[in-house]
């Protein structure tokens, strides 16, 4: 039986290969507005040392592609070295901690549902 | 129309109905400084309100990557633009006339959405607030663009589209959590031919009477955020209700004391970024001064958060604490010219806005008075301030307290003892 690598039919194109369309409404057209890598990474440590996060914690968040602002940074600057910038961030601004304390239900609002009613 | 009084751009503007105010005002403030876009809000009102057939593309609440992100796409850059095709050049603020209770960011000196409307109006035909209505394919990626900060090389390889070709763009974004905003001066509202929205006089609330919607979708092109929605299976518009329920404290689950309960997408907010309320609005229009009231306190008295396009002219009445990385140009067109002074606050908070600061999902109810019980100062910390350089701040032990409606305590966050790593190398020699 011989073999056939005849395609049939539209060849299947994934997205990321295929070219760009100049009438295409999801298009995007981007212009460049100037930003400060460094000073994006000091302050979103910052932000999370002020809510109590640590150094593993946030490099944690740099592993998580999900999470993409971390994550970018840790490959473009590379995963030690994120480590060591992040850390002497926090070495200076420190990790905030707080303590909650909500007030407890008021229990005589709350409705009893496993008794019948009498 | 009508002239009425808009203190967000400190001057009187045209509206298409005559100025009345409400007796308390819904109002929030976001903070797009610690918002990681896990979407856990729009997952609670999609769960909650727009989960039936024919709100497949509603999202009442969203969270895009800005600069390019948007739902409906582009939707603030095609407005910005529209409103320089009808006033070039001169869409700008009178930032040193300034007024604490009137005008509290300046003058703005352009033109609204209302003022373009009656002055310059579209060949498509008269509107009553300038806007356009979306495409159906720019309501179809909630997302699109998500997490995108720069080019190619900075995309996660093989996830996003690699045909994207953006701009060497270094890196900076931020998330930016949106709902309906329940303006003071709603552009859906304003161009409803039927009169079928209204703003509830007890909390402001922007609604949709069913009843009287026939669907022309008017506010959809006359909602500047685009925050109604059409839903094709009804011919209706809908929008964000504010989850009046909670707000009234009808849940029996969620407020067995019947004390009003912050909405959906705030109580799920696992960043912590977000504090709404309700502040009472005097007949002019003003907020009845109430400082203790931790809204009126960020948004009027240390003006730390700001309202979201204040130029389009609707007096929006959510806040948002302006992330301190972006640069500057791109905040002001965005925020208004308060930005320099929000972030100059924000970055380096004294000990009273740090306590309100720890309010933030604190608790579901909603808080309508803060008290602070003051602690020993127990340390310094370092931070950034906006042009970079490192500023010093203390810290005390102060309990911020938030009370209820019914005055009742609901919360006490207490800030402590920081603590320190030391990173290693900087002591090799250390045992």
């Amino acid at each position: 039986m011989s073999e056939t690598t005849e395609v049939i039919g539209t060849p299947k194109i994934h997205p990321s290969s295929r070219e760009i369309l100049p009438d295409d409404p999801l298009e995007m057209h981007g212009l460049e507005v100037r930003g400060d890598p460094e000073l994006m990474l000091r302050m979103l440590v910052e932000e999370y040392a002020r809510i109590g996060w640590g150094l593993d914690q946030i490099m944690q968040l740099a592993g998580d592609p999900n999470y993409s602002a971390f994550h970018g940074l840790s490959q473009a600057l590379g995963k030690d070295e994120l480590r060591r910038r992040i850390g002497n961030i926090l070495s200076r601004c420190g990790v905030i901690r707080v303590r909650a304390v909500e007030a407890a239900a008021t229990t005589e609002y709350l409705v009893q549902i496993d008794k019948p009613a009498k | 129309m009508p002239m009425v009084h808009n203190w967000q751009i400190g001057r009187d503007m045209s509206y298409p109905h005559a100025e009345r105010h409400p007796q308390w005002q819904f109002a929030f403030v976001f903070n797009p400084n610690r918002c990681i876009g896990c979407q856990t809000c729009t997952m609670a009102c999609k769960s909650t309100w727009t989960f039936s057939r024919g709100q497949e593309l509603m999202w009442w609440n969203n969270v895009e990557s800005k600069p390019y992100g948007g739902y409906p796409q582009h939707w603030d850059a095609k407005l910005l633009a529209m409103l320089e095709e009808a006033n070039p050049s001169g869409q700008l603020w009178e930032a040193a006339e300034k007024d604490a209770v009137k005008k509290p960011y300046g003058v703005f000196t352009g033109m609204t959405i209302f003022d373009a409307a009656e002055k310059k109006p579209r060949p498509e035909g008269p509107q009553q607030a300038l806007g356009y209505l979306p495409a159906d394919e720019e309501w179809r990626s909630p997302n699109i663009y998500e997490d995108t900060a720069t080019g190619n090389h900075f995309q996660l390889a093989g996830q996003f589209g690699g045909n994207v070709q953006l701009p060497e763009h270094k890196v900076w974004f931020f998330y930016l959590a949106r709902i309906c905003n329940h303006c003071t001066y709603p552009g859906c509202l304003g161009s409803c031919p039927r009169n079928a929205i209204y703003k509830r006089p007890e909390d402001g609330v922007v609604l949709i009477d069913e009843s009287r919607c026939r669907g022309y979708r008017k506010c959809v092109e006359g909602c500047p955020y685009k925050k109604s929605m059409y839903r094709p299976t009804t011919h209706t518009s809908e929008k964000c209700i504010a989850c009046f329920p909670r707000l009234e404290g009808k849940d029996p689950t969620i407020s067995p004391t019947s004390a009003p309960a912050e909405t959906r997408c705030m109580s799920a907010c696992v960043g912590k970024i977000r504090l709404q309320g309700l502040v009472k609005v005097d007949q002019d229009g003003t907020w009845a001064k109430d400082p203790k009231n931790p809204l009126y306190y960020l948004i009027r008295e240390r003006q730390v958060a700001l309202p979201l396009y204040p130029q389009f002219g609707t007096e929006p009445n959510g806040y948002y604490i302006p992330p301190r990385w972006v640069p500057r140009a791109y905040l002001t067109q965005m925020f208004g010219p308060g930005v320099d002074r929000a972030i100059g606050q924000y970055s380096c908070p004294d000990r009273e806005l740090l306590a309100v600061l720890q309010l933030f999902r604190a608790n579901r109810q909603i808080i309508y008075r803060y008290e602070i019980e003051q602690g020993k100062k127990v340390g310094e910390i370092e931070v950034t301030m906006p042009d970079g350089k490192a500023k010093t701040q203390e810290l005390f032990n102060d309990t911020v307290i938030g009370y209820n409606q019914r005055n009742e305590e609901v919360v006490r966050v207490t800030v402590e003892e920081p603590t320190f790593e030391r990173p290693t190398e900087a002591h090799v020699n250390s045992i």
